[in-house]
């Protein structure tokens, strides 16, 4: 007790020193020249006081420097730096602009930003959308969650999934925020597109350890995607049409210096080209089809010089349908089959200047995530009809408050403080079921029809403190609770990020974080399919938490390659999994009955290459990690008790990321991505069972190894100038050198009815192109 | 430059023109086919054991089980040697002796050719004070039925850890030999605590239906157990009978039981986790496992 106060009144004293001396504040905002947007985490810096500061995430800085005459340096990575003099022995605001340079030589993904020295925090990326277009493109379209599994530690699922897999942890513990926005479900077409459209997107930070404490919610990442606002100076659009989306982009002011909005929307038409050729392959006894269409919308407005709002949403929805008739002498029946799931979120957001110190954010928001499946017979008889039909859908939505409080009472201190009200609502499953006999409805039901409700608060505390001129340290405390079923749960989180300066350009990172989470996934499949129940927890399931430690280094090895190191430590407890012999649509018992509780272990160490200026820009991460899982409870016992490998366990990472501009006018890249195999349960021997019928052996739960994937994309861009805007033809080729990696495994049978374990591929070379034109 | 680049370019470009398929099948590992032995001890005195050889997979041929033939199995009684098993004409190793409560029984099968196959288990005490009766009834709505509520009764020993099992079964009195012969198990439902790991309902809140039960000790040990089962079937016949079965079991039975169960009840998902049957073979695959059977009739 006595080191913890001790420590609070030596913090207290550290955070009101210098208040009292003759300082001045210098505080605004950082914008881009060209269309206005904030810049988060641009750095301000003095160089003569060797002291700096970072804007937050709606681009707010505050800086306290002696009275007189000072040189500051604005810094934005791909933005063009400039020196400012300031002088004066008053407070100051200076709204800054920053002129775009991203002519693409210094495009490059890049991992703990460019204040790798500076920055205190560990396990941190951050993706700008320059940098994510220029990657090659799946089917002509980027995708943000594709982009991001090419930094060590994140991991893919199958082939062709957007889920992600961060340290041995799964998917739903990653927390995905758009706008500040959990979005529960991040899949298109069967998750081989994210929901996130690359023209609305301004900024993604990616956390995987160390979480700061204004995060929680979930054990293994943090993926904090930011929208664009809209240009503030003039109207101005693209259009994008691809080999099976096409999409488009409107932003600009409503008011010039006041407002400004920004609507982007894409949509497939997958279903619309193939449609013809299915109905004449089958002679219209068959259709099938999938779509999906989404949009982003944001508004924001400035009511003065010290608030703005801001109004944003997201609305999509997939649609896979399918249907067969058949054609009888006196009868036609017709079965179809659906799978329909979306997202919708909405946020409004006011921001707050209280003094040149003290920034305010308090944030509404709304968030849905819906999918249902169905399938019905409709068959007519001699003019008699008979329809029967089977839902079953789930789907949870939140309500939330939230607000933030950034406190920057001098350099050594930025201090953060705020809290969050969520109200969860959970259907984890219904069934509807309708029959109807010569149009009368003789069997309408909904069973199972009960929702769960939940409260969920958390509130943190947070500080960016600098201790001297080598040592910075974020140190934070996240407290949450969680009330649903009369059942209380609740989690202190200390979090802590440290780095240490050996030479200007190399550091030592540590990291701590404990993390609780009170929701969990029930996914039985690892494909994407948007089959995933998002349920609460209970008594039974008590929330997962676990604890990670990180150690790292980050070195700039010349300047313009840079070096990251970093090992991790991560436990985890209270996982779960399905039950042997268990599934989401087997079995009546409920889903609570089909899971057992267990514990984890992930550990690994990913290694960055950055070549981050010239005409030749890349990445190269490789991940070495091991994660396995323990069920060994009465009552939870998977393998006998037995530790065994995490499903998405592997080995090895590499991914190569390489862009070339050969001129203004053309850009080369090119990815390459290997990945050890996963690990799924296949029997191995199979004999004969007491009862005279074959059992087959399985060398332990996810005891085999899939083949490894790699993959060679690569993507070209020839871009032009015309007189009202930019016209950008893209050809990418994915798989380009056709590998066959491994989607599922299955039992399939050869023409002797032997049958055999196949591994089933998905997506061979696929090239494709995209015209984009950027109007003015 | 240039020239690497279109050499690099031709290079992928002939790999990726390479016919592959998107089935592929799966090198699975060449695994030694190991000896199967399956013996499950239970009622009278014969004692029969199935040894043959494991196959590859996936499989469906039965006909790849080979019986092993030649093998010499020997049979001990708390490791003092009893007898060894003799292969008859059904295709079974068998010995004629009794087995006694409270004493470990093993069997050791030499397979020419590949080793030594080991397993062993103890014969369970039978429980104590064994009763059951109707108690009452319950009315199935789907159906407009009456069916009875068994009530069982037993003491579990304080000594041991104990491991029980439970099932039903229908009999039918045969006029002409004027016995009664087996017909078919019976399903059953309980909530009651003292089950092993059962979902008591579903997803509906409707009582789940089973045809055996398992039942341990660790939260009851040395007390009376005493479970209410509501029986879902009823009498067809003024002759037929209803048999209670208890058995008293161990951990290695137990753990088989309900794997296999589970695994058959899976067989044939697509969707289902994969299960592993528990076996307690050394050097081979199967079980050898040991339980004592008290039935009591209860006519309708």
């Amino acid at each position: 007790m006595k080191p913890c106060i001790t420590f609070i009144v030596l913090w207290l004293v550290s955070v009101s020193t210098i208040c009292a001396q003759d300082k001045i504040i210098i505080s605004g905002f950082i914008r881009d020249n060209a269309i206005g947007e904030d810049l988060i985490g641009a750095s301000i810096y003095a160089p003569a006081l060797k002291t700096g500061v970072t804007t937050n995430e709606y681009g707010f800085y505050s800086i306290t420097l002696p009275a007189g005459k000072q040189t500051l340096i604005y810094s934005y990575v791909g933005y063009k730096s400039i020196a400012l003099e300031v002088e004066g022995n008053q407070n100051q605001i200076l709204d800054v602009k920053l002129d775009n340079t991203i002519e693409l030589q210094e495009v490059v993904i890049k991992a703990d930003g460019i204040k790798k020295n500076e920055d205190s925090q560990m396990s941190k990326s951050s993706m700008s959308l320059e940098q994510i277009k220029r990657l090659p493109a799946f089917l002509g379209e980027v995708d943000v969650m594709k982009s991001i599994q090419l930094l060590p530690g994140i991991k893919g699922g199958t082939e062709g999934s957007s889920g992600i897999y961060v340290r041995g942890g799964g998917p739903d513990q990653n927390l995905i925020l758009l706008d500040g926005v959990p979005v529960y479900n991040v899949n298109h077409l069967f998750g081989f597109f994210s929901v996130f459209n690359g023209d609305a997107i301004n900024s993604i930070d990616i956390y995987t350890g160390s979480f700061p404490a204004r995060y929680g919610g979930r054990l293994s990442s943090v993926l904090d995607i930011r929208m664009r606002e809209g240009n503030k100076d003039h109207i101005t659009g693209s259009v994008s049409i691809g080999l099976i989306a096409s999409k488009f982009t409107v932003e600009g002011p409503i008011k010039k210096g006041k407002s400004s909005f920004i609507i982007s929307g894409r949509r497939t038409y997958i279903d619309a080209l193939a449609q013809p050729f299915i109905l004449a392959a089958t002679k219209g006894l068959m259709t099938v089809g999938y779509y999906f269409y989404d949009f982003n919308a944001k508004y924001n407005y400035k009511l003065g010089e010290d608030d703005r709002i801001f109004i944003s949403g997201y609305f999509g929805n997939d649609k896979f349908y399918a249907s067969n008739k058949s054609v009888f002498i006196d009868n036609t029946q017709k079965e179809k089959f659906g799978l329909h799931w979306g997202n919708i979120t909405a946020v409004a957001r006011w921001n707050h200047i209280w003094s040149n110190k003290l920034f305010n954010n308090i944030t509404i928001n709304y968030t849905r995530y819906r999918f249902s499946t169905y399938v019905s017979q409709e068959s007519e008889t001699n003019g008699i009809s008979n329809n029967i039909k089977l839902k079953y859908f789930s789907g949870i939505r939140d309500w939330s408050l939230r607000n933030d409080l950034d406190w920057y009472p001098n350099n050594n201190h930025q201090i953060r403080t705020g809290g969050a009200f969520t109200y969860h609502v959970f259907k984890p499953g219904a069934i509807q079921f309708n029959v109807e006999d010569n149009g009368s409805s003789t069997i309408d039901t909904t069973l199972k029809t009960d929702f769960k409700q939940a409260l969920e608060t958390a509130v943190f505390i947070e500080d960016d403190v600098k201790l001297g001129s080598r040592i910075k340290m974020n140190l934070g405390i996240h407290y949450s609770n969680f009330y649903v079923d009369n059942t209380f749960f609740n989690s202190v989180q200390p979090r802590l990020s440290a780095r240490y300066n050996i030479t200007d350009g190399w550091s030592i990172k540590v990291g701590y974080a404990a993390m609780t989470q009170y929701l969990h996934l029930l996914s039985n499949s690892g494909i994407g399919l948007p089959t995933d129940l998002w349920v609460p927890v209970t008594k039974r399931l008590q929330p997962q938490q676990s604890q990670q430690a990180a150690l790292g280094t980050a070195i700039a090895i010349n300047d313009k390659i840079d070096l990251t190191i970093e090992g991790y430590y991560k436990t985890m407890k209270n996982l779960f999994e399905y039950k042997n012999g268990t599934s989401y649509i087997t079995g009546f018992e409920s889903w609570e009955r089909k899971l057992a509780r267990g514990k984890g272990l992930a550990y690994g160490c990913e290694v960055l290459f950055q070549k981050q200026e010239g005409k030749t820009t890349g990445l190269l991460g490789y991940t070495i990690s091991w994660s396995t899982r323990t069920f060994d409870q009465e009552d939870n016992v998977l393998n006998f008790g037995k530790t065994f490998y995490y499903r998405y366990d592997r080995r090895h990472d590499v991914s190569i990321a390489v862009t070339h501009k050969f001129s203004d006018r053309i850009i080369l890249s090119g990815v390459w991505i290997y990945g050890s195999g996963n690990a799924v349960s296949l029997p191995i021997a199979s004999y004969m069972g007491q009862y005279g019928m074959p059992i087959n052996y399985y060398e332990g739960r996810n005891g085999f190894r899939m083949a490894p994937t790699h993959r060679l994309d690569v993507g070209i861009s020839f871009i032009k100038k015309r007189k009202r805007g930019e016209r950008t033809w893209n050809i990418s080729v994915y798989n380009a050198y056709n590998r066959k990696n491994p989607f599922f495994v299955l039992e399939a049978y050869n023409t002797q009815d032997n049958s055999y374990y196949a591994q089933v591929s998905l997506f061979p070379i696929i090239p494709a192109f995209s015209y984009n034109f950027k109007f003015n | 430059m240039y020239k690497y680049f279109f050499v690099t370019l031709l290079a992928i470009s002939f790999y990726a023109c390479q016919k592959e398929d998107f089935v592929k099948k799966i090198d699975m590992p060449v695994i030694a086919p190991k000896p199967t032995i399956n013996c499950l001890i239970g009622e009278g005195n014969i004692i029969e054991l199935t040894l043959s050889w494991s196959a590859g997979v996936p499989n469906n041929i039965l006909d790849e089980f080979e019986v092993i033939t030649n093998a010499t199995v020997c049979f001990y009684e708390n490791n003092v040697l009893i007898d060894t098993l003799d292969f008859n004409v059904n295709n079974k190793y068998s010995i004629d002796y009794a087995i006694q409560p409270g004493n470990t029984y093993s069997i050791k099968a030499n397979v020419p050719g590949y080793g030594v196959l080991s397993a062993s288990d103890y014969y369970p005490a039978p429980a104590e004070n064994f009763t059951a009766s109707i108690v009452d009834s319950f009315f199935h709505t789907g159906i407009n039925v009456f069916f009875p509520v068994i009530r069982l009764s037993f003491d579990d020993d304080i000594n041991d850890n104990n491991y029980y099992s439970v099932s039903f079964n229908r009999m039918a009195f045969d006029t002409v030999t004027m016995s009664y012969y087996y017909t078919h198990s019976i399903c059953a439902s309980s909530t009651s605590p003292l089950l092993s790991s059962y979902p008591y309902s579903d997803e509906f809140g409707s009582e789940m239906c089973y045809k055996e039960f398992q039942i341990d000790d660790y939260d009851y040990n040395g007390q009376s157990i005493i479970i209410d089962f509501k029986i879902w079937s009823s009498s067809s016949s003024p002759n037929d009978s209803f048999y209670i079965n208890l058995g008293s079991t161990t951990e290695v039975y137990q753990l088989y039981s309900t794997t296999y169960s589970t695994y058959m009840q899976a067989a044939g998902n697509p969707f289902a986790e994969p299960v592993q049957v528990y076996g307690n073979i050394e050097n081979g695959y199967g079980i050898f496992a040991i339980f004592k059977k008290q039935s009591m009739a209860i006519p309708f």
